[in-house]
């Protein structure tokens, strides 16, 4: 995919994610499905579209951070990245091998376009916060997202950095937050609810947009906003579908993970996202 | 013989009947191949049959020959082994022009601005006597270069010195870059090879004065500097030398192509006429214009009349224009003398020999705060000269200068307009800059602006993302790099600095203010440059706005063309654009 991408474009990168990332934990035998599959159309029009990154030189100083705070959902992620050019498609198959570049949770040190290593939830959203303060101390035109899970805004630390970042005006600064309504053990309105959401982070002085986290349009319209915005940072409240695209595993409280995919199952998720015979060859290459 | 590996031995072994026609063979080598690539070709025609002399009573490297400025040594290189590197000579990484320790164990030294050699060679023979150490120390100098004062002060200690290995040989060839000027000038003219009457001048000064001998005779010349190295006292060796001789073109040439451009061998004539006019020739037009109106206005160059286009002005004004040869420091103050007169005295340097009047700068004309205009011709890069040809230090060395205005014109207009203005409304110290090369022609709205205006920054076009302020001639530069960021949707701005100095802090600081980032380009070092004079200014009023400055490293640069060296130096729009997008993530993707 290139980073100017069409809708129909961006569609199809957003099944594309879903696919190589079921296939990359059944073939792991573990891993994180329902996050990686809410999150897949938001991160396919940051990396099909909105981020200003460069595949050939990962490292480049003006180019849009990414944190993935809710790390454990990097699969998705790695679909992103490869699909964007980062690295070929055989390191998808070192996904949670020992010694693999592509972890269990991000790791910026082994995998090309990782920005920050991240896993421990509410750290992501504290080294964003510090990175936009930091390319605004150095004027950098530069822009940085970070994904948050909303089980993890039980953690204090969002709230921490949330202050931080809009008392220095942070602008460059966009969350999204992939909000499921489910997390590891239940629905997050059964263990510690999150309403009124919006109005929290208002009431933190962040700009706030609430959109349908699987409409490809009212993401890019969301992160175009964004980037008008000045003086606060912005968050997007992604209302999602955890499992998004995959009969069994939609609303299912017990595919947030760890889990081992059956082979059954396998077959199943490629045929509900729409994997033809003829096609089957690629996923399972890396389910290998 | 053969050239291309010919010994400094094999000269010394050969019979003067072979180094007769050896010098034959050099003289037609260096017709042919110079002619092709440009080069020195006057002063190397006429030191052909000296520099085989010299090898053959000398035995280089043990002895060691200085060649003063050091653009005559192509018979040097020749007989050094380096008749193969004279195609590259004029070409980016290739041949100097210059003798240069790089190329040779046979070059002792690396210059290219005259009247050092005496000083050095007095130098290495001073240590071989503290270290009782063996060998000759030659110094070759021209009749130009013995003007400088800095020569004057090396013959006046060196006389006195006593077991000294030195020998000093003048090359008198009656030519500076221009004609020879001047009472030494005369008194060299009137010794003639075959004079009987006794030597006064170097006699009193306690030379060994050796001479006048034919430059062109090889038997006399071995005799003269066999004579010389067996001398009690420092000795002198008078050689008349042609300038360009054997060449019928160079000898009626008025500089006797002191330097020339690929040339047709038969007239003389440059292969390529230059292109558009060059800035120095738009300057001398209006000096030319104003000493017909103004004639309190006298121009005054040191012996750089060929590269300050001022031929037109002595034309004209004979009694207004003087030449008083290789002598930068008297140039300087003599020009204090003609304001303390009552005159407007305007001096042209080129950039490069400025340097050797730093002090008369300070001490003279701006610590007595007198109108004298200075007009510099080839600041920035130089072309294929050696290193210390760049006019590149121009800023950092006069930048902590009380009393001096220094204007950097962006193009042929307003150079036009600051020209003529200062020259009316001179009122204290001022320079005005200008590069080698063609002129560049944006904005002739110059041409009817105020006069106040162009001595403040011109704000072309607006920018709310970043800022770039050019120096000079980077506009050219500066405007590509805008035109192609605000391509790409980024709000870049740009600002032609126009005055250096004093620094137009206020105009600079409402910029700053309203800002973000801001970029200064300039052809010059970055230590001491305009960029470290704006971040002083950004740091001292505590404005907060980022700067990236972009010029020249402390560093001696190579000889090159302006598009090879502004790539080498990261000097180019590409360049420019990958910083700007390193540093900010502002650039065209």
């Amino acid at each position: 995919m290139s980073g100017e991408s069409g809708v129909s474009e961006l569609e199809q990168t957003a099944r594309e994610i879903r696919r190589l990332a079921i296939s990359m934990i059944y073939g792991a035998g573990s891993g994180h499905p329902g996050g990686c599959l809410s999150a897949a159309d938001i991160l396919a029009v940051l990396y099909g579209r909105e981020l200003r990154i460069r595949p050939e030189d990962p490292t480049w100083a003006g180019r849009d951070r990414f944190v993935l705070s809710k790390g454990h959902s990097c699969p998705a992620l790695y679909a992103a990245l490869q699909l964007r050019g980062f690295f070929g498609r055989e390191l998808l198959l070192s996904f949670r091998r020992l010694g693999g570049a592509l972890q269990g949770e991000p790791d910026h040190r082994t995998t090309p376009g990782i920005d920050a290593s991240t896993g421990s939830l509410g750290h992501g959203a504290s080294i964003a916060a510090g990175l936009a303060m930091g390319l605004a101390r150095l004027r950098s035109a530069a822009r940085v997202h970070v994904m948050l899970g909303d089980g993890e805004l039980q953690e204090g630390q969002v709230w921490e950095s949330a202050m931080f970042a809009s008392h220095h005006e942070l602008d460059n600064l966009c969350a999204i937050i992939d909000y499921n309504k489910l997390q590891s053990d239940d629905r997050n309105a059964s263990i510690i609810g999150l309403e009124p959401l919006a109005e929290r982070w208002r009431s933190f002085g962040w700009h706030a947009i609430e959109v349908d986290g699987h409409r490809l349009d009212e993401l890019g319209g969301a992160f175009a906003d964004a980037r008008e915005t000045r003086r606060r940072p912005t968050v997007v409240i992604a209302h999602t579908v955890k499992g998004q695209g995959v009969s069994f595993m939609e609303d299912v409280p017990a595919w947030h993970g760890s889990v081992k995919l059956r082979p059954e199952e396998f077959e199943r998720a490629l045929r509900d996202l729409a994997v033809g015979e003829a096609d089957r060859k690629v996923y399972e290459d890396v389910a290998r | 013989m053969r050239l291309d590996d010919l010994t400094p031995a094999a000269v010394r072994d050969a019979s003067i009947e072979e180094l007769c026609e050896l010098g034959d063979e050099i003289r037609r080598f260096l017709v042919d191949s110079v002619a092709r690539t440009g080069g020195h070709i006057g002063a190397n025609l006429g030191t052909v049959d000296l520099t085989l002399a010299l090898h053959r009573v000398f035995e280089s490297p043990r002895d060691t020959i200085i060649w003063d400025t050091g653009h005559q040594g192509y018979t040097h290189k020749i007989v050094t082994g380096r008749a193969a590197m004279f195609p590259t000579l004029n070409t980016y990484g290739g041949m100097s022009r210059f003798v240069t320790h790089r190329e040779s164990e046979h070059d002792a030294i690396d210059a290219s601005h005259g009247g050092t050699s005496i000083s050095i060679a007095l130098g290495i023979a001073l240590a071989r006597r503290v270290k009782g150490d063996d060998g000759h120390a030659v110094a070759v100098i021209g009749d130009g270069s013995l003007c400088e004062g800095l020569a004057l002060e090396a013959l006046n200690h060196a006389s006195v010195e006593r077991d000294t290995r030195l020998v000093v040989v003048l090359n008198d060839n009656g030519f500076a870059i221009s004609p020879g000027f001047g009472g030494l000038h005369e008194y060299l003219q009137s010794r003639r090879p075959g004079d009987t009457a006794p030597e006064t001048l170097f006699t009193s000064l306690a030379y060994a004065y050796i001479g006048a001998v034919d430059g062109h005779d090889l038997g006399a010349l071995i005799d003269a500097l066999e004579r010389a190295k067996r001398s009690e006292r420092v000795p002198l060796v008078h050689v008349k030398t042609s300038k360009g001789h054997g060449l019928a073109a160079a000898e009626s040439h008025p500089y006797r192509l002191h330097f020339s451009f690929p040339f047709d061998p038969q007239t003389g004539e440059a292969l390529e006429a230059a292109a558009a006019q060059a800035y120095q020739d738009i300057a001398a037009g209006v000096v030319c214009d104003e000493m017909e109106q103004d004639e309190r206005i006298v121009a005054i160059t040191p012996s750089t009349l060929y590269a300050t286009g001022l031929d037109d002005v002595f034309r004209r004004f004979p009694d207004r224009s003087f030449d008083p040869g290789m002598e930068e420091q008297h140039a300087m103050t003599m020009a204090v003398g003609f304001a303390l007169g009552g005159c407007k005295p305007i001096v042209f340097y080129q950039s490069t020999f400025m340097q050797r009047a730093f002090d008369q700068l300070v001490h003279d004309v701006c610590f007595m705060n007198l109108p004298v205009l200075i007009l510099s011709v080839r600041v920035g890069f130089s072309g294929y000269d050696s290193p210390t040809h760049h006019g590149i230090y121009d800023f950092a060395y006069t930048r902590g200068l009380p009393n001096l205005t220094l204007l950097y014109p962006k193009d042929r207009y307003e150079l036009e307009r600051m020209v003529r203005d200062r020259i009316r409304d001179l009122d204290g110290p001022t320079m005005i800059a200008m590069p080698y090369g063609p002129a560049d022609a944006f904005d002739e709205s110059a041409l009817v602006a105020s006069a106040a205006s162009l001595m403040q920054p011109e704000f072309v076009i607006e920018g709310s993302d970043l800022v770039l302020i050019a120096v000079g001639h980077m506009f050219a530069t500066a405007r590509n790099v805008v035109d192609r960021l605000r391509a790409a949707g980024v709000a870049a701005g740009l600002v032609n600095l126009r005055r250096l100095k004093p620094l137009p802090t206020e105009a600079l600081g409402r910029l700053a203010s309203a800002v973000p980032r801001m970029v200064t380009l300039e052809q010059g070092v970055l230590d001491g440059g305009v960029g470290a004079a704006v971040a002083a200014f950004l740091m001292d009023n505590r404005i907060d706005c980022d700067l990236l400055r972009v010029g020249l490293p402390c560093a001696f640069v190579e000889p090159g063309s302006a598009d090879e060296l502004a790539q080498r130096y990261e000097l180019d729009a590409d360049a420019i654009l990958r910083r700007i997008d390193e540093r900010w993530g502002l650039a065209p993707a």
